[in-house]
């Protein structure tokens, strides 16, 4: 498999007092958190912990009640909504539990689909990374729709679509939790080896995508609880 | 930028309501446009019909049935002009000239109307085939008669439009002893007429026992007329020499025994009638336009509940928020300006199978084509389902990220 690296490698992040609350109810809490530029982190903990709306919060989806959140030198916090799309557009890759592909479109038109939100066609270059992605990746590219891809081959996809533009933030929420072991294997694999060397934080509750993890960082009621250095396979050697 | 991929999955993923949707807005505009291009189509089609009928001189009654008789051949009993004033417009010097019209009788359901050879050259602009009628045995032909050159007909009594309506007319059918051998036809000239066996006017005088125009004994077709031996009439159209003329000879045959009219005032005032109708049809035609866009626009609202995550999705990704807006606008433009060019086709389709069915029916000549009003129908539709679009649009452009991802 091609090791896809990110030009100007990972991001750091520097996360400072950062709070949400819903309705009165704090469920985050976090006086601080570092991740070195190319880490690989997991965030792990309870349903119900934090763990999305703190990567909502990290991807500048969702603005905290209070705090900072600076990613290499831009505070989201200080981010208008348009220019907070416009960072996430360049330097944050998503992935989600379900996939969230555009079923009616081809697996190279879903992988291709953020080049169309700032350009009116798909510039030459990245339609040839969308096809070295998806080939690299096993998924086939003759395909009519991603509806007809296995659920595996649809969250290969997925990470294509969220390696693209190459990122240099990758943020997975539970990007193994409705694939089987085998898939979860090789959506881990992908992912740590296809992103290596930009920042990958992966909310998860697999061990087998924790076992890759060098930093394990736990959630509970919306505060880390522990945050641990491991040796994980994903670990930069 | 280029949502249109959005767009395009977003239809493909409820085909059914998508078509549905666009089929109501179709619908919609169709009726718009139907009803304009129909009335437009009846407009043209009647006044090209009444167009060589210069001015209509009839016994006192209603313009309209005179309209009917005359122009488009649908005879009713009429009262009969006075002969004393028939007579007296066959011999005006002013007048180019006047044309005797009589009805009565019919070969083989075809109207059999007496009238002189310079008003057939006048309708037809000289014939098709053939030649005019040169005794009261010879007929001409209207275009669309099948009856062919050197053939033999034999007229019965009574017309033919008086055996749809007329049991009385219809009663007193019956054969003459007389029969037409056909000479000419006529070019077409979409109207009635050319679904008509056109005689001399000495013919059907003759053939009810009537004088026949000129002296006793005498065998001749059209003018001069004798004054002395000139029957009533259904109506004579009257060619004057001049401009002038026609308006004094509309004034001077308005007298209590006779009425003078141009058809072109009788059409006007059912243009008129038509174009009323045609407003509260077009008024209720717009409504219902609204009513279905709206109905249209709820229904895009509530399917927009459906891709609420897949748009969330979107932003997450990076995408503006105008290329959401965008996303939905044009799915839902796409669908209002599909709808409106169906629309505009079915309404054309609609309004030429009308008139194609009221044109075999009556005769005349009706062609449904498109003009302005239809387009600026078509596309006001076009332009309020458009601006209709950005509810929804703006709408889902103002939603939440993180709460659709959750």
């Amino acid at each position: 498999m091609t090791q896809e690296r990110n030009g100007g490698g990972g991001a750091s992040l520097q996360l400072r007092d950062i709070a949400v609350a819903f309705s009165g109810k704090t469920i985050l809490d976090v006086p601080r958190l570092d991740v070195g530029e190319g880490s690989l982190v997991a965030l792990t903990g309870p349903s119900g912990s934090g763990k999305t709306t703190l990567l909502h919060v990290l991807a500048g989806i969702l603005k905290a009640n209070q705090g900072s959140v600076v990613w290499g030198d831009t505070d989201l916090a200080g981010l208008r909504q348009s220019a907070s799309d416009a960072w996430r557009y360049s330097n944050v890759g998503l992935v989600f539990q379900e996939f969230h592909l555009i079923d009616q479109l081809s697996p190279i038109h879903n992988v291709t689909l953020p080049a169309t939100f700032s350009n009116f066609t798909v510039p030459d270059s990245l339609h040839r990374r969308a096809v070295q992605l998806l080939s690299d990746f096993g998924v086939p590219i003759g395909a009519r729709s991603v509806k007809t891809l296995s659920r595996g081959e649809r969250q290969r996809t997925a990470i294509a679509r969220a390696l693209l533009l190459r990122p240099s933030i990758l943020l997975a929420d539970e990007p193994t939790a409705s694939l089987d072991e085998e898939s979860a294997r090789q959506i881990t694999q992908t992912l740590t080896e296809a992103a290596a060397g930009q920042t990958i934080l992966i909310v998860t509750h697999d061990p087998i995508v924790i076992e890759c993890c060098p930093r394990v960082i736990r959630l509970e009621r919306g505060k880390i609880v522990s945050d641990t250095a491991t040796l994980g396979a994903g670990a930069p050697s | 930028m280029n949502p249109t991929s959005i767009a395009w999955a977003m239809i493909c993923r409820h085909p059914a309501t998508t078509a549905i949707f666009v089929v109501v807005i179709a619908i919609a505009v169709a009726l718009g446009i139907g009803i304009s291009a129909q009335e437009r189509s009846l407009r043209e089609g009647s006044a090209m019909a009444a167009d060589r009928f210069d001015l209509l001189v009839a016994a006192p009654g209603n313009p309209t049935e005179i309209v009917f008789n005359t122009v488009f051949l649908r005879p009713s009993a009429v009262k009969l002009l006075d002969p004393a004033i028939v007579a007296q417009a066959l011999t005006d010097k002013r007048v180019e000239y006047a044309a005797p019209i009589g009805f009565g009788d019919n070969v083989s359901g075809l109207q059999v109307v007496g009238t002189i050879p310079q008003f057939v050259n006048r309708l037809s602009d000289g014939l098709s085939e053939g030649r005019m009628f040169a005794n009261s045995l010879e007929a001409v032909v209207g275009a669309s008669v099948p009856f062919h050159m050197g053939q033999n007909v034999v007229p019965l009594h009574g017309s033919s439009a008086f055996e749809d309506g007329d049991e009385a007319a219809g009663a007193e059918e019956g054969h003459h002893h007389y029969e037409l051998t056909i000479v000419g036809r006529m070019k077409p000239i979409g109207n009635p007429w050319d679904r008509a066996v056109i005689v001399p006017i000495e013919t059907l005088w003759e053939a009810h026992g009537l004088p026949n125009g000129h002296p006793e004994g005498t065998v001749q077709v059209g003018p001069p007329f004798d004054p002395s031996r000139i029957p009533g009439l259904p109506a004579i159209v009257i060619k004057a020499r001049t401009f002038a003329d026609m308006y004094g000879l509309r004034d001077a045959y308005k007298t209590p025994q006779s009425m003078a009219f141009f058809p072109a005032e009788v059409l006007l005032q059912l243009y008129d009638l038509m174009g009323n109708i045609r407003q509260v049809m077009s008024i209720m035609a717009s409504v219902t336009q609204v009513l279905a866009f709206l109905a249209i626009f709820a229904g895009v609202f509530a399917l927009m509940k459906l891709f609420e995550t897949q748009f969330a999705v979107l932003r997450a990704l990076g995408a503006s928020r105008l290329y959401v807006f965008l996303s939905v606008w044009l799915f839902a433009s796409a669908i209002v300006l599909t709808g409106v060019v169906l629309g505009v086709g079915v309404g054309y389709g609609v309004a030429s199978f009308a008139s194609g069915l009221i044109a075999r029916m009556s005769g005349v000549k009706l062609t449904a084509s498109l003009g302005m009003d239809e387009f600026v129908l078509a596309a006001s539709g076009a332009v309020i389902g458009v601006l209709l679009a950005t509810v929804p649009a703006l709408l889902l452009y103002r939603r939440s990220v993180a709460a659709f991802l959750r």
